[in-house]
């Protein structure tokens, strides 16, 4: 596992953890993290997915 | 230790200064490459670098531009004459070749390009003198977290651009209440507030407005359509009436003409002119057409065209007259027409103004106009005309109205948008503000605690070349206040101080060289390449041994180590046994040649494998091998000498062999033995006093016939230079491990051992 998949793995662990971006939002995330390819546009749309969800479910 | 997959040999074609190909073959884990500056250790170096960076760093260095890779090729070959292949044990190769200024790199099995991880001297003068910025730059290839640097950006960028966005709603909002507050003003109503007041504005129905100037546009169209007909009826008209006074005057002279040439009248005319035309198209008549006779026949064509000749003028009167009729009856036609087309236009007119409830007066002005004489005896268009100007100006009127419900909406539209994308980007801000400093902090922790465990090896292996030095409290921090920024700290006298402040440059020098070696075992090692390029600059004597073990012990972790150095003594040590060379294989360069480029030689042979190769391959020549015997004995005498503190005479111009053989006194010798380790890890136990004791008895040969010319060398026998030779490599045999040189480790207080026990020396002291 490279040094950037293993702090990956921290960032998202504390990510999930504070339940900031839902979980398939961040799978989504985490593949575009990985390859590198990963722009500011993709973590608004995984923001505004997830709250966009919270604000159905509440 | 992972199972490492050690190489096998790296040829370089056309690259840097190597103008001829260059076949290396490597025989150890560790290379070192020795070689005076210009030699073409650099070279190497970069051909590494080629294969596994697509580069080469040397040229980093250098103001060259950005087009670098014109610098690749030797001088006066092309880009693509380059080529740089790097074998494994294994059988996996690697081949790079360059294509502008990308390298391309085929291999030939499944694994992967060796990482290759080259250091050169700038790198650690900038890892330990330059600002903490740069020095970051240095290691940061080696904390290699750039997807994450990237998600970072990212995130970093969607926080500025909230930023923006909230400030620009924040402004459109302040604008959009504006121009409805105006509005408002202009409408000259005070309440409710401006946003609601505009909500009602815009429900109210507009239908009403574009209905009307649709139908306006409509019949402004129609009248334009019809007056433009109009204008055709009177031109018509005008034509007409300009026809019949022309008819008259072309019957008049028609009268008068025939009057002159006594026509009966104008039906003789026509006959003679029918007639004409009859025998244009039937020549040679036989009979008269009408009478059937033939009596008069003969000469009725000429005589007929004689008559028309006389009654020309009534001819060309008579035409000019048909012609005005026929004119004049056309114009009665298209006047006919275009009355029927403007009636109809008339109709049309009548059934569009039914539609236009709002605008009363040109209505009725209209109707009635086209009321008379059902509309067709209008011929003047001036009220038209000042009808169309009263609707373009009610229209103008209408478009203002729409123009400032249009302007009210498009202003209340921008409230909205900005209004909902405030509000949500209000929520998404703190999420953000969240998310990238949980960002921040792990990637600052996870670099702090790597930054952190390679303090602990740098330590550790700083510890190894500078024992009991108590400079091995090294602290690797990375700059809280700053992005990219490494500090590095060590205590002196118990003080947290900067090295480059107290260090000298040889530690220093060390220093750098653990971080280096530190840095690059922290990923995969047994996968990468340590180049370490003339790195050794000033560590002094007393360290350069132990950091060359150092260096050898380390090289174990990787692929390979290739270390280039100028640095005579560590390739003269080698020679001299006096470094373990067990998994170092020394390559000396030749002096760089032109044409011939970057040369090898095997220097790097033990001179004691020399003297054995002298005695076995041309023992009658005596000389070389006194020579070398001698040279190699003053060796062993020094290490002895030196390492049991025997007493020998100070002299000015450095000892004798005689000295050292001296100082080995009798009852010492008796004490001194070696155990050597054989294959099956038994010992066979060497007693020193006899040989040296014989080599005390024969050493003088060295003087005779090693040494200089002597006369007295002629008389001595050949056997006894042999027999000086064969007693020192028996002792060098002894006292040094071809793999692991002298035993100079002192184990469990009992016997000095090489590494790995493959001889140990008895006693542990001078007796």
């Amino acid at each position: 596992m490279s040094k950037a998949e293993e702090l990956w793995e921290r960032i998202r662990d504390v990510i999930s953890t504070d339940q900031l971006v839902d979980g398939n939002e961040l799978q989504s995330v985490e593949e575009l993290v990985k390859t590198g390819r990963i722009t500011s546009e993709d973590w608004r749309l995984a923001l505004e997915n997830t709250i966009f969800k919270e604000d159905n479910s509440g | 230790m992972a199972n490492v997959v050690k190489l096998n040999r790296l040829s370089i074609t056309g690259l840097r200064g190597v103008s001829q190909p260059l076949d290396i073959q490597f025989e150890k884990s560790m290379t070192l490459v020795y070689g005076e500056n210009g030699t073409g250790k650099t070279s190497i170096c970069d051909a590494l670098d080629f294969l596994g960076n697509g580069e080469c760093g040397s040229l980093g260095d250098i103001s060259v531009g950005s087009g670098k890779h014109r610098f690749w090729p030797f001088i006066g070959q092309d880009i693509q004459d380059i080529s740089v292949t790097l074998e494994a044990i294994d059988g996996s190769s690697w081949n790079a070749t360059a294509i502008g200024n990308r390298v391309n790199v085929a291999l030939t099995s499944s694994r992967a390009v060796p990482v290759v991880k080259v250091w050169r001297r700038k790198q650690l003068m900038d890892l330990i003198l330059a600002t903490p910025a740069n020095r970051f730059q240095v290691i940061e290839p080696f904390i290699d977290i750039s997807e994450i640097d990237r998600s970072e950006t990212a995130l970093r960028k969607l926080q500025a651009n909230i930023e923006q966005a909230l400030n620009q709603a924040a402004i459109r909002i302040s604008e959009s209440l504006a121009t409805l507050e105006d509005q408002r003003r202009l409408a000259g109503v005070d309440l409710p507030e401006a946003v609601e007041w505009a909500r009602q504005e815009i429900g109210k129905s507009v239908e009403n407005v574009d209905t009307e100037l649709a139908a306006l546009t409509s019949v402004t169209g129609t009248i334009g359509i019809l007056v433009e007909t109009i204008g055709q009826v009177n031109e018509l008209k005008a034509e007409l009436e300009q026809n019949r006074e022309n008819l008259t005057d072309v019957q008049h002279i028609f009268n008068q003409v025939q009057k002159r040439v006594n026509a009966d009248n104008e039906e003789t005319l026509d006959i003679l002119e029918s007639a004409q035309l009859f025998f244009h198209a039937h020549e040679n008549m036989e009979a008269c057409p009408l009478c059937e006779s033939s009596e008069n026949i003969s000469g009725l064509p000429q005589r007929v065209e004689q008559k028309l000749s006389e009654l020309s003028e009534l001819s060309e009167a008579k035409a000019t007259r048909d012609a005005a009729i026929a004119a004049h009856q056309q114009k009665e036609e298209q006047l006919k027409r275009i009355n029927g087309r403007m009636e109809q236009q008339i109709l049309g007119l009548k059934e569009e103004l039914k539609q236009v409830e709002p605008f009363e007066l040109s209505r009725e002005i209209l109707s009635e106009l086209l009321d008379q004489d059902n509309g067709t005896a209008i011929s003047d268009t001036t009220k038209l005309n000042t009808i169309i100007e009263n609707i373009e100006q009610r229209k103008t009127g209408l478009s203002e109205q729409k123009g400032r419900r249009d302007s009210l909406q498009a202003a209340l539209d921008q409230y909205d948008q900005n209004v909902e994308s405030q509000t949500e980007n209000n929520i998404l801000k703190p999420k953000i503000d969240r998310l990238l400093e949980m960002h921040e902090t792990e990637r600052k922790r996870f670099v702090g605690e790597i930054l952190s465990s390679i303090a602990g090896e740098v330590g550790r292996l700083y510890e190894e070349i500078h024992p009991g030095e108590g400079l091995n409290q090294i602290a690797l921090q990375l700059d809280p206040r700053r992005r990219a920024s490494l500090d590095i700290q060590s205590e002196f006298l118990n003080q947290p101080v900067p090295p480059g402040a107290y260090f000298s440059s040889s530690h220093l020098d060390s220093l750098g060289l653990c971080i280096l070696i530190a840095l690059a075992k922290l990923e995969s090692p047994e996968d990468a390449i340590l180049v370490l390029d003339d790195i050794l600059g000033s560590i002094d004597e007393p360290h350069v041994d132990r950091l060359v073990q150092l260096l050898y012990t380390e090289s174990q972790h990787f692929m390979h180590t290739l270390v280039t150095t100028h640095y005579h003594a560590w390739h003269h040590k080698i020679r001299r046994g006096q470094l373990r060379n067990a998994n170092c294989q020394v390559i000396e360069l030749r002096k760089w040649h032109e044409v011939n480029g970057v040369t090898t030689q095997n220097s790097g042979r033990p001179l004691l494998d020399i003297l054995r190769a002298n005695i076995h391959d041309n023992p009658s020549e005596i000389e070389p091998i006194a020579a070398n015997a001698g040279h190699l004995l003053e060796q062993l005498g020094d290490f002895l000498v030196s390492h049991y503190e025997c007493s020998v005479p100070k002299k000015v111009h450095g000892n004798t062999l005689n000295d050292y053989l001296d100082g080995l006194k009798s009852r010492f010798l008796k004490h001194l033995c070696v155990e050597i380790k054989r294959a099956d890890d038994t010992y066979v136990e060497v007693q020193l006093e006899p040989l040296i004791s014989e080599l005390k008895d024969i050493y003088q040969v060295r003087n005779t016939s090693g040494a200089h010319y002597n006369e007295l060398a002629s008389h001595l026998p050949p056997a006894d230079v042999l027999r000086f030779g064969e007693l020192v490599v028996e002792l060098g045999d002894a006292l040094i491990c071809a793999e692991n040189g002298y035993p100079t480790r002192m184990k469990n207080g009992e016997y000095w051992a090489t590494s790995g026990e493959t001889r140990r020396l008895h006693p542990l002291h001078r007796p």
